[in-house]
């Protein structure tokens, strides 16, 4: 009883909450982290990242004698620039306890502190994990990589108030640029701030100017009226990130938009036949095009692709080419099928087979420049490699991946509707009507 | 009621519920003409929702019979696709989609019906005037209010023109200039020959608004017919309002159990 009692203070409530919030991540994470990937692929990936760090330390790569250190004070920053004020408030605080600064002023603080121990800690693991490269190339001794891994931290957590104060008192397109704004502003300020520093007098004052800039901006926070709301949907935003990986196939972290009007309007049509399929693949593509998470995924597909397809020789990057497209292609079905189970989607009365067309009219329309891009990628490296008529392949390999784009989508459109067939013979589901007839026609 | 009467929907439940073996209705019965509303009343966990998810094929236990404009359907869940698309069902909660502006739920609606892209313009800005969202088209519907979210499902069903409406609790959420226009338009549907299947708990609309009744209580008919059948079956005299036989018949059916 006393010890309920002694819990159910400001401090102990925060702690509480910090146990339980990792503790359900952890148990999201060991849905994934099942012992086949812990054998097959954590410890293994382990084995490998702990054998290549100690090859660092040993035999130092070449490319370290051509690393500026400013590459260490953006990595760092880019570490620190990623954080968001917690504060570990809980809708239903409202009610009671959020309605007495007793109450307030303990909690927010509580969760402040863990705020800057978190940038510490992860300022620190990015300090060790570049160690043999600070050690090696720049020279570093302990202390220094402690002390930079202290301003790190502090400048993570002066940021952290920073995109706290712009979230509050912006929304929609403005909140995101302010944010990238101020993102480029520290970012910029810290690593010329850093490269300028020579000597450990001005290095302290750096820090001593970091110090008294997190205690002023942590004082106001304090005294911050009207910020339990946000606060609320930080603490989701914060648990969505966490676990989002994991669930982006299943739809179980939600991101639902932060202003009224999407910031991606595409209020014109995109494609020019008007079609129900048409339609349809039309809603789908520019949902898909105003999902931030989405587009970052998207991106990446560019960038791996287009780093896959110029790998060295010539011919696994040809090789690469079609797995990459494989990857997207498998992607975006998923992405399609996730889509398809909204509620709002799924209560719509579907013409048969409306849904399976414009499905493919939609993977295309986000695959095929894909293919075009990692086709002119190649074509660079062909004219790279054997230059004059080499560089015919610049025009002509994206070309030759819209083409190839089209054939590959075609024959996993295939393979979808086989294994589509099979899964509902297995469980015993009907085909629709149209599926049974054209099962009929080709029998 | 009247046997071979011109009817959209007749339904006949002998048992419905959500699991097999645990049946919530029993031995319900009734009838929808074509322009007609039929309000389902009854007072809380009495079966009014299940009524509406049976006829829209959600439960998992099924046994009656359902008679769509002299068609008749054995299995609600096994509908034709004709079926469906003649049947809109308005939720009591909204059903949204995050990454779709107003005007993109109402486009979606539109494909899967079918409807051609002129037409769904022209009858979508009408709507969207009617229920004074027209401001609010090219903005996400998940950050509306509770009843501006509530319009959205109200003029997604009205841009379809089904044959009927199953429409869960209209009025909450509502304000009242929202309520006549869902009013007004519901009376312009009539004049299509749509017919309404509506459950409510606010029992002076439904008074002003339902041609007849069907009162639930405890998963099975305890009066149905228009007004004055239901005044007639709670012993009430002319003039009692719905409200004081609903009262009635609840408590009869309360004290009887």
């Amino acid at each position: 009883m006393n010890g309920g009692r002694r819990h159910f203070r400001p401090v102990p409530l925060v702690l509480s909450r910090i146990v339980f919030f990792w503790g359900e991540v952890w148990k999201c994470w060991r849905l994934t982290l099942d012992w086949t990937v812990q054998v097959y692929i954590a410890i293994p990936a382990l084995f490998i990242g702990a054998n290549m760090y100690r090859d660092a330390w040993l035999h130092p790569p070449s490319w370290f004698a051509a690393v500026p250190q400013q590459t260490v004070f953006v990595l760092l920053a880019a570490a620190m620039l990623r954080a968001r004020a917690r504060t570990f408030a809980d809708y239903g605080d409202g009610l009671f306890l959020r309605r007495s600064a007793r109450w307030t002023r303990p909690m927010i603080a509580t969760g402040l502190a863990y705020t800057l121990l978190v940038r510490l800690l992860t300022a620190a693991a990015v300090v060790a994990l570049l160690a043999p490269l600070l050690d090696l190339r720049f020279g570093w001794d302990a202390a220094t990589g402690a002390a930079m891994a202290g301003a790190a931290a502090l400048l993570g957590y002066a940021w952290t108030l920073v995109r706290d104060g712009l979230e509050r008192r912006r929304s929609g397109w403005r909140r995101v640029a302010a944010v990238w704004v101020a993102r480029l502003i520290l970012m910029a300020a810290w690593v010329s701030g850093m490269t300028a520093i020579r000597s450990g007098a001005s290095f302290g004052l750096a820090l001593a100017a970091l110090i008294a800039a997190s205690c002023l901006l942590t004082w106001l926070r304090l005294r911050a009226k009207g910020t339990f709301l946000h606060e609320v949907a930080a603490e989701r935003e914060a648990y969505s990130a966490c676990v989002r990986f994991l669930l982006m196939e299943a739809g179980g972290a939600r991101s639902v938009p932060r202003g009224r009007k999407p910031l991606l309007s595409l209020r014109r049509n995109l494609f020019r036949r008007r079609g129900t399929r048409e339609r349809i693949a039309e809603l789908w593509v520019k949902a898909k095009l105003r999902d931030p998470e989405n587009v970052q995924a998207l991106l990446t597909f560019a960038a791996i692709g287009s780093a896959a397809v110029a790998l060295p020789p010539l011919g696994l990057g040809l090789a690469m080419w079609p797995v990459s497209g494989l990857f997207a292609l498998f992607w975006l079905h998923g992405q399609w099928k996730q889509w398809e189970g909204e509620r709002y989607v799924a209560m719509l009365p579907w013409p048969p087979l409306a849904l399976r067309e414009a499905e493919g009219i939609g993977r295309r329309a986000l695959v095929l420049p894909l293919f075009g891009l990692w086709g002119l990628a190649l074509g660079c490296k062909i004219g790279l490699l054997y230059g004059g008529a080499g560089w015919l392949a610049v025009p002509l390999a994206p070309a030759v991946g819209w083409a190839a784009g089209r054939y590959l989508d075609s024959v996993v459109s295939v393979y979808l509707q086989f294994r589509e067939s099979k899964r509902k013979a297995q469980t015993g589901e009907r085909p629709s009507g149209t599926e049974e007839e054209e099962a009929r026609e080709n029998a | 009621m009247q046997e071979g009467a011109d009817f959209r929907l007749r339904v006949r439940i002998d048992e419905a519920g959500y699991e097999p073996g645990k049946p919530i209705l029993r031995d319900l019965f009734f009838e929808v003409r074509p322009g007609e509303r039929l309000g389902l009343l009854g007072p809380n966990g009495a079966g009014k929702s299940t009524v509406m998810k049976g006829l829209l094929g959600q439960l998992g236990h099924w046994k009656g019979q359902i008679d769509w404009n002299g068609l008749t359907e054995r299995e609600p869940s096994d509908r034709s696709e004709d079926g469906i698309r003649r049947m809109a069902y308005i939720p009591e909660l909204p059903i949204l989609y995050e990454r779709f502006t107003l005007w993109e739920h109402l486009q979606l609606a539109a494909a899967a019906a079918g409807m051609p892209e002129d037409r769904f313009g022209e009858r979508a800005d009408r709507l969207l005037d009617r229920f004074r969202l027209r401001k609010a088209k090219h903005e996400y519907p998940v950050r509306f209010s509770k009843g501006m979210q509530q319009k959205v499902m109200l003029i997604a069903a009205f841009l379809l023109e089904p044959d009927l409406f199953l429409v869960d609790e209209p009025f909450i959420g509502l304000d009242p200039g929202a309520v006549m226009e869902l009013l007004a338009a519901l009376d312009e549907e009539r004049t299509r020959g749509a017919s309404v299947v509506l459950t409510t708990h606010v029992l002076d609309s439904a008074e002003r608004l339902c041609d007849r009744f069907v009162l639930i209580h405890e998963g099975g008919i305890a009066a149905s017919g228009t007004l004055a059948d239901i005044r007639r079956a709670a012993g009430c005299p002319d003039g009692t309002p719905l409200f004081e036989c609903f009262r009635v018949l609840t408590q009869e059916g309360a004290e009887r159990s």
